[in-house]
């Protein structure tokens, strides 16, 4: 996969490519607008990675630019100003993501392959957490190779929460999705499908856990394999 | 006399013009009775050239005085009065008498040597019986026997009387005037410095309503008396260029953020790119603790500087429920985990929601870093809540955590920058909780700090956030 990389600070710009390419990406990088802007006419990136303060324009500025050409290669911002005008002019300016410096490579990493993941991203069809798989258009997952029995709501939840690796999934979400299936849901559907879930998936020798944040929603981490 | 220097200009102005009223009175009340005295003489006088006109007019041909019946009746005599007429235009001892009341009056005027022509008055001290003191006056007239000179007097009593009388008639009936005339003008003094003073009044409402949050406020100048408007205008000059500090400061917090996060960011991802050994962890844990003093020292910097709106209705749910979302991974991953527990209905308080975000998220990291961690908890595969976040439907949020707890005499100190808790080993720079008490303050909310008494939970601490709830309800 292939990121670009847009940012003028020259050792921040060696931190990364060095880091992203141990994460696996191939990884070009440019130091202004101009550069950045003739770099996406020409080649198709999976993903650029944007710094807002470049020296001969707005990040914003370029960020327009590239959406008002039809692209809708994911985009995520990195930035110094974490004021909240400045997250939402991003987002509003066509931005997937952003990211407030300083940050963690392992962060930039999962934010990366969750913008990947979207669907159309290039990660769409397979998801993967620690030894878990799921394809999303085959319904078929795995565990260590492994195929596993899921119903067809229990596949629902756990491809939300795989495309939102350790982030939070909301249980209205949850609910939201699997009222999708046209039946008639109980109070306590969500609960009850991730418990089968959680059962399934250790008994699957899964490295992935469930974590309940009662209240707010369900959260899965990769956990090591 | 400190009540002469009182500062309230109505005093002073009261004070002054009564003094002032005071001294035209005495110097007004000196003059008239000056003049009272200087018209009564020249009415005396007055009366006796007359008096002499008429004695004159009735000298007849042969030099007798005729009709003496008709100035008594005409009240131009009585037994008081004393005459003498001379022949000729001056008099001695030699002189022929024309006429006299009494021959004792003629006597004395030719020994008191009077007259040496013309006009002239003169007083006549302790003369008849009883004694009295006369005023008299001598006058050349012209009379049918020719020119005579005429000696008048009358007793002085008389004219005393009448000064008295009509001293009198001013000071009881007309003087009474002048204090009621200084307590009307007292009274309007007062009410023209009030009318004169309400835009000051005004100026001062508006000044008071100028606070960090309405910094670009200036004091009207409508209306305004003339002579304060220096002061206005002084005033307003001094907020612009306290206007243009508190911009300054804005934009070095701003500057300041960006300057010291892209290097942080470098470190960060150079660290990160390294094989790792474990003083590398601890080189990593590092980084990671100075992140967040630099996050928190801007917040702190951003909250000394920036200026909120804090009377906005915003839902604490709502806002708790994002929090919860990005702070359980944190909790998680430490080995945690969270609960919120919610009213039923939204929760409607006053404040900046991105503000109480901070607030609450201070308190549920403080929550993770000193909440113990996994290994504290005796049975960890049990599903124990660590960290429970509850929303009041009063407008309050509490954030309850079964850490070590804090000792009753700390809880005072917990508040203060930089201030941690003696156990040196949590990590943290002590602002958390500096920053979320600030919050509070500008919310007009409070904090409270209590022990944990959740059923099960043997220790930990509760931290109570109260805001002001949306009182209208629709």
């Amino acid at each position: 996969m292939r990121l670009l990389v847009v940012e003028d600070e020259a050792r921040l710009v060696e931190v990364l490519v060095e880091n992203l390419q141990t994460a696996g990406f191939v990884v070009d990088a440019v130091s202004s607008g101009q550069q950045a802007f003739e770099a996406v006419q020409m080649i198709a990136y999976d993903a650029i990675i944007l710094d807002l303060g470049l020296p001969d324009c707005d990040g914003i500025d370029l960020l327009k630019r590239i959406r008002s050409q039809g692209s809708q290669v994911p985009i995520l911002i990195l930035t110094a100003r974490d004021a909240v005008e400045d997250r939402v002019k991003g987002l509003d300016g066509g931005a997937d993501d952003y990211l407030v410096k300083p940050f963690a490579t392992s962060e930039l990493v999962s934010r990366l392959k969750a913008l990947l993941r979207r669907p159309g991203g290039v990660l769409g069809s397979i998801l993967v957490a620690g030894n878990l798989t799921l394809d999303t258009i085959a319904r078929d997952i795995q565990i260590n190779e492994c195929r596993v029995e899921l119903s067809r709501r229990e596949v629902a939840v756990l491809e939300h929460l795989m495309r939102r690796v350790g982030r939070v999934v909301p249980k209205e979400l949850l609910e939201e999705k699997l009222y999708g299936f046209g039946e008639e849901l109980e109070s306590n559907a969500v609960p009850v499908h991730v418990h089968h879930l959680r059962r399934k998936l250790e008994q699957g020798g899964a490295s992935a856990q469930i974590h309940t944040v009662r209240g707010v929603g369900y959260l899965l981490t990769e956990g090591r394999p | 006399m400190n009540w002469f220097r009182s500062n309230s200009l109505q005093v002073r102005l009261a004070t002054r013009l009564g003094a002032l009223f005071l001294l035209a009175t005495i110097i007004l009340l000196s003059v008239f009775l000056y003049l009272s005295y200087d018209l009564t003489d020249s009415l005396s006088r007055r009366d006796l050239f007359r008096l002499a006109e008429e004695l004159a007019e009735e000298i007849e041909n042969d030099g007798r005085l005729d009709d003496i019946e008709e100035l008594i009746a005409r009240g131009w005599l009585n037994n008081d009065t004393r005459y003498a007429i001379f022949d000729g235009e001056t008099f001695d001892s030699e002189s022929k008498v024309l006429a006299s009341s009494d021959t004792a009056f003629v006597t004395v005027v030719l020994e008191r040597d009077i007259m040496s022509g013309g006009t002239e008055s003169f007083r006549l001290d302790e003369f008849g019986t009883p004694p009295q003191n006369f005023l008299g006056l001598v006058n050349i007239e012209r009379s049918e026997a020719g020119r005579v000179a005429v000696v008048v007097a009358e007793p002085e009593q008389v004219e005393q009387e009448l000064m008295n009388a009509i001293m009198w008639d001013v000071v009881f009936k007309a003087l009474w005037i002048v204090p009621l005339f200084i307590f009307c003008t007292l009274l309007v003094g007062v009410l023209a410095i009030r009318g004169g003073l309400q835009p000051l009044r005004r100026t001062a409402l508006e000044a008071a309503s100028i606070k960090p949050e309405a910094i670009s406020a200036r004091l009207g100048t409508d209306n305004l008396p003339r002579e304060v408007f220096p002061l206005v205008y002084a005033v307003n000059s001094a907020l612009d260029r306290l206007e243009a500090g508190f911009e300054l400061q804005r934009r070095f917090t701003a500057n300041a953020a960006h300057e010291l996060r892209t290097p942080l960011a470098i470190i960060t991802g150079a660290i990160d790119g390294m094989a790792g050994n474990g003083n590398l962890k601890k080189l990593r844990q590092d980084v990671a603790r100075m992140n967040r003093l630099v996050e928190q020292l801007l917040h702190v910097a951003r909250l000394d500087s920036l200026t909120l709106k804090t009377d906005e209705p915003v839902d604490l749910r709502k806002i708790a429920h994002q929090v919860l979302e990005y702070m359980a991974p944190l909790a998680i991953a430490q080995g945690q985990s969270i609960e919120l527990v919610e009213a039923d209905t939204p929760v409607s308080i006053l404040g900046e929601a991105h503000a109480v975000e901070d607030a609450i998220r201070n308190l549920i990291e403080n929550a993770i870093i000193h909440g113990g961690s996994a290994e504290d908890i005796t049975e960890p595969s049990t599903e124990a809540i660590s960290i429970e976040v509850k929303v009041h439907a009063d407008g309050s949020i509490s954030v309850c955590d079964q850490g070590p707890g804090i000792a009753v005499e700390d809880r005072e100190r917990i508040f203060d920058r930089f201030w941690r808790g003696k156990n040196a080993a949590c990590e943290g720079a002590g602002l958390g909780l500096s920053i979320v008490q600030e919050i509070m303050q500008l919310h007009g909310g409070v904090v409270i700090v209590r022990d944990n008494d959740h059923a099960g939970a043997a220790r930990g601490t509760c931290v109570t956030l109260r805001f002001r709830p949306v009182t209208t309800a629709h």
